[in-house]
């Protein structure tokens, strides 16, 4: 499997930190292709970070875990 | 990636356009520019020929022809309209007039006949390009941390490198005013190389949390 970039990551997870969204919204705000927006989510549901049901795909508790620590970490740097 | 492609293409075009702007108006409406080279003795480049009404005050005072170089065709060739007295010419002929440009030094010329002028223009358009490139980065820069939410951070954080690469840019404009301006350069580079190192580290984070 390809590369995974850092930036697409952080997009996503911090996107479901607003909350659970459906499959399309998320699509829309990566930015990426489907079929490479699909290997992300894959990927992300692999690690346990993300979880999809009823449609709506959501952050699980180490997801939630890990895209407060990127946002704290952003807002040192910022 | 596409804004810094566009930000090259932009300046490209500005740096196109300064130097088509340095010549005459006339030059610009000349339908057909010819080309020829006449190697006299003062190895003349003659670039463009236009008839019609010429402004000579214009061709004098703010084209790159200079006094003594314009010559009329529908007279003998070797007639010189105005030559070094452009005070008491008509400031309007009809005539065929060429755009005369050294194409290397006067052979009569003393001081190793550099051409100042072109040079100055040459370097003050490249300047004119950076400038213009750093403000397209700049506007970038302010898109990118023109948001809210909690994507904005990471929108934010990315907005570092084009306003760090604007930075740079305009100051190096900038020197062309003075050189003191270069010293504007060191935040940029600053942000340059804090962005890289965050992101690594964060990248570095992110992967060992992931695996």
């Amino acid at each position: 499997m390809a590369k995974f970039d850092v930036d697409v990551i952080a997009r996503i997870l911090l996107a479901l930190l607003q909350g659970p969204m459906g499959r399309t919204a998320l699509y829309m705000r990566t930015k990426l292709n489907y079929p490479r927006f699909v290997q992300y989510l894959e990927y992300l549901k692999e690690r346990g970070l993300v979880a999809e049901r009823d449609g709506a795909v959501r952050l699980t508790e180490k997801g939630v875990e890990v895209a407060k620590a990127l946002d704290k970490a952003l807002s040192e740097l910022l | 990636m596409i804004a810094v492609a566009a930000t090259l293409a932009l300046a490209l075009f500005l740096l196109q356009a300064v130097s088509t702007a340095a010549s005459p108006s006339y030059i610009l409406a000349a339908a057909a520019p010819q080309r020829v080279l006449n190697a006299t003795a003062e190895r003349r480049e003659v670039v463009v020929v236009h008839t019609g009404t010429v402004n000579l005050t214009e061709l004098f005072l703010n084209g790159t022809a200079r006094p003594g170089w314009l010559k009329n065709i529908s007279s003998p060739p070797s007639t010189e309209y105005c030559p070094l007295q452009t005070a008491a010419c008509p400031q309007l002929l009809n005539m065929t007039a060429y755009d005369v440009h050294y194409n290397s030094a006067p052979l009569n010329a003393s001081g190793g006949g550099s051409q100042p002028a072109a040079a100055v223009r040459a370097a003050l358009s490249w300047h004119l390009a950076l400038g213009a490139a750093g403000a397209a980065l700049y506007g970038y820069g302010l898109y990118l941390s023109a948001c809210s939410g909690p994507l904005c951070r990471w929108r934010r954080f990315k907005a570092v490198m084009p306003l760090s690469v604007a930075t740079v840019l305009i100051s190096a404009a900038l020197s062309a005013a003075s050189p003191f301006y270069l010293a504007l350069a060191a935040p940029g580079v600053w942000g340059v190389a804090h962005y890289y190192k965050a992101r690594r580290r964060l990248a570095l984070w992110l992967s060992s949390t992931l695996t």
